[in-house]
């Protein structure tokens, strides 16, 4: 490997240490943690072994094809076949990023005191402005670096001692003592958070933009496993801290005032507010990524021209996308709609159109004809298999567990 | 948990004003939805004094964070802590919704 490569490998796996972890990942952990202890760290790591299959598929078939999905996608299947899942990517994105921009003005609440829909506004133009003057290697590497102070959960979970017979209990998948219907509308929105559309649509349009080839096709297997292995140890570390520092003191979540107290035991003078900032920082690197992600889709569904590193002149209805999408999502959060209720609905809901945004994505990684000898093999098959069968399943329950477990 | 934290220079007095904030319209929330409960009058009874109880301490926890006053906070934290404990205790005694 070149020392091109081994940088960029480098960068890669920071970026997915650094932007795995956002606004769903941290709601649904510290909920997880606070009602249910250790007891759904089995939904977390299946959610990651998934993704990575997932963001290694969408990185290969960037490399060796050269396009992006959405855009072989509308080529290969017909612009009708991939209106649906369009639309409802379209939407998912819209409900993320408004779920972020809440993090972010939420994370400014506890700062300043100020209620976060007077941050709306304000940060959305924050977000916009990032994206209009950055290039896509200045978004990817900054906000992935900043976003690398979410480690603090880490170290807070080795600070207060897990007990490793629990730890080792909650991989497996148990049945609750309590809340049954909490708890399964808990593990379906862990899956949609850390199975997040936006991120595998986003990765191969990324791989586009940093103009991989096939010869990238380990560097991509190494950022998947490393970078989304790494990533989701944050999630389990948050699940852990909440679990040893909310649980025990029947704190439940249901309001990020609670949340925001998990690294006061660990760190007590600074951990208000590294919360605070880790919430700001990977809500930020959340929300750049989901407006890209979502001019990104709808530049490659209707053909146009697309790039962050392109003059925004070059690719006019591209920046119109992201820039519309920034202020239309800020409005929920203007309007005054609960920041982390929309965020728990929003996972619930990437879970729900899972189907939908995975199969033709799954059904194109088989294209021989385009993919030759890196189309997926058995074990990638079989992951897909079952990725397929669970998306179908968490579609069916979702609808009903948001009524059963949200009451 | 945010008394105690704030009387330990964990948080600032703006979140300890917003948490309760949050906290009191919550508490606001329940009461009504308690007073239209088809629960025997006696609990009903019981939890709106619980209520109200948890209501008059955040209140003098807020009041005392705003004047630094931090032994009455740690004195309306406490107070604080053994009406969970009471409202641990109600929730057994009633069982299950």
């Amino acid at each position: 490997m070149n020392m091109k490569k081994a940088t960029q490998l480098a960068l890669g796996i920071v970026t997915g240490v650094g932007g795995f972890f956002d606004i769903g990942n941290l709601a649904t952990s510290a909920q997880a943690g606070a009602s249910f202890r250790l007891q759904l760290l089995w939904a977390l790591a299946l959610g990651t072994i998934l993704v990575i299959f997932l963001i290694e598929m969408s990185g290969r078939f960037a490399a060796v094809s050269g396009k992006a999905l959405p855009d072989a996608i509308r080529e290969h299947f017909g612009f009708g076949f991939w209106l649906v899942p369009f639309l409802v990517l379209t939407l998912v994105h819209v409900l993320v990023l408004a779920s972020e921009i809440g993090g972010i003005c939420f994370a400014l609440h506890l700062l300043t005191g100020l209620r976060p829909a007077v941050w709306a506004l304000p940060v959305a133009i924050l977000v916009w402005l990032f994206l209009w003057r950055s290039i896509f290697s200045t978004i990817e590497n900054s906000t992935s670096l900043l976003g690398l102070l979410a480690l603090g959960f880490v170290v807070a979970a080795v600070q207060h001692h897990p007990p490793s017979g629990e730890l080792l209990a909650g991989m497996l998948p148990s049945l609750p003592h309590h809340d049954p219907a909490k708890y399964w509308l808990i593990a379906v929105s862990i899956l949609g958070s850390v199975m997040a559309p936006y991120l595998f649509y986003f990765y191969s349009s990324g791989a586009v933009e940093d103009k991989w080839d096939s010869s990238y096709v380990g560097v991509n297997r190494g950022i998947a496993f490393l970078g989304m292995g790494f990533g989701s140890l944050i999630a389990f570390a948050a699940i852990v801290v909440a679990a040893l520092v909310l649980a025990p003191r029947g704190i439940e979540v249901d309001d990020y005032h609670q949340a925001a107290m998990m690294l006061t035991d660990a760190f007590p003078f600074w951990g208000f507010i590294l919360f605070a900032a880790i919430m700001a920082i990977a809500c930020l690197g959340a929300g750049i990524e989901v407006s890209l992600s979502m001019a990104y889709t709808t530049a490659q569904t209707f053909g146009w021209n697309w790039g962050e590193d392109l003059n925004p002149r070059e690719d006019a209805r591209f920046c119109l996308v992201y820039t519309g999408a920034i202020f239309l999502s800020s409005l929920l959060i203007l309007f005054g709609i609960d920041p982390l209720k929309l965020t728990l609905f929003t996972m619930a809901i990437s879970a729900f159109v899972l189907p939908f945004v995975a199969i033709p994505f799954l059904l194109l990684m088989n294209d021989r004809k385009l993919l030759k000898e890196h189309a997926n093999g058995w074990i990638s098959n079989t992951v897909a298999a079952f990725l397929l069968v669970l998306s179908i399943v968490l579609a069916v329950v979702t609808i009903p567990l948001v009524f059963l477990g949200g009451s | 948990m945010t008394g105690e934290k704030w009387i330990a220079n964990g948080v600032p007095t703006s979140f300890v004003k917003t948490t309760w904030q949050s906290a009191r319209e919550d508490l606001e929330q329940t009461a009504q939805d308690a007073a239209q409960s088809k629960a025997r009058p006696a609990v009903r009874e019981s939890l709106r004094d619980l209520i109200s109880q948890t209501r008059a301490a955040g209140s003098s926890l807020r009041q005392a964070a705003e004047a630094n006053d931090r032994p009455g906070a740690q004195l309306q934290a406490g107070r604080l802590a053994a009406l969970r404990q009471q409202f641990e205790a109600w929730k057994k005694s009633v069982g299950p919704p």
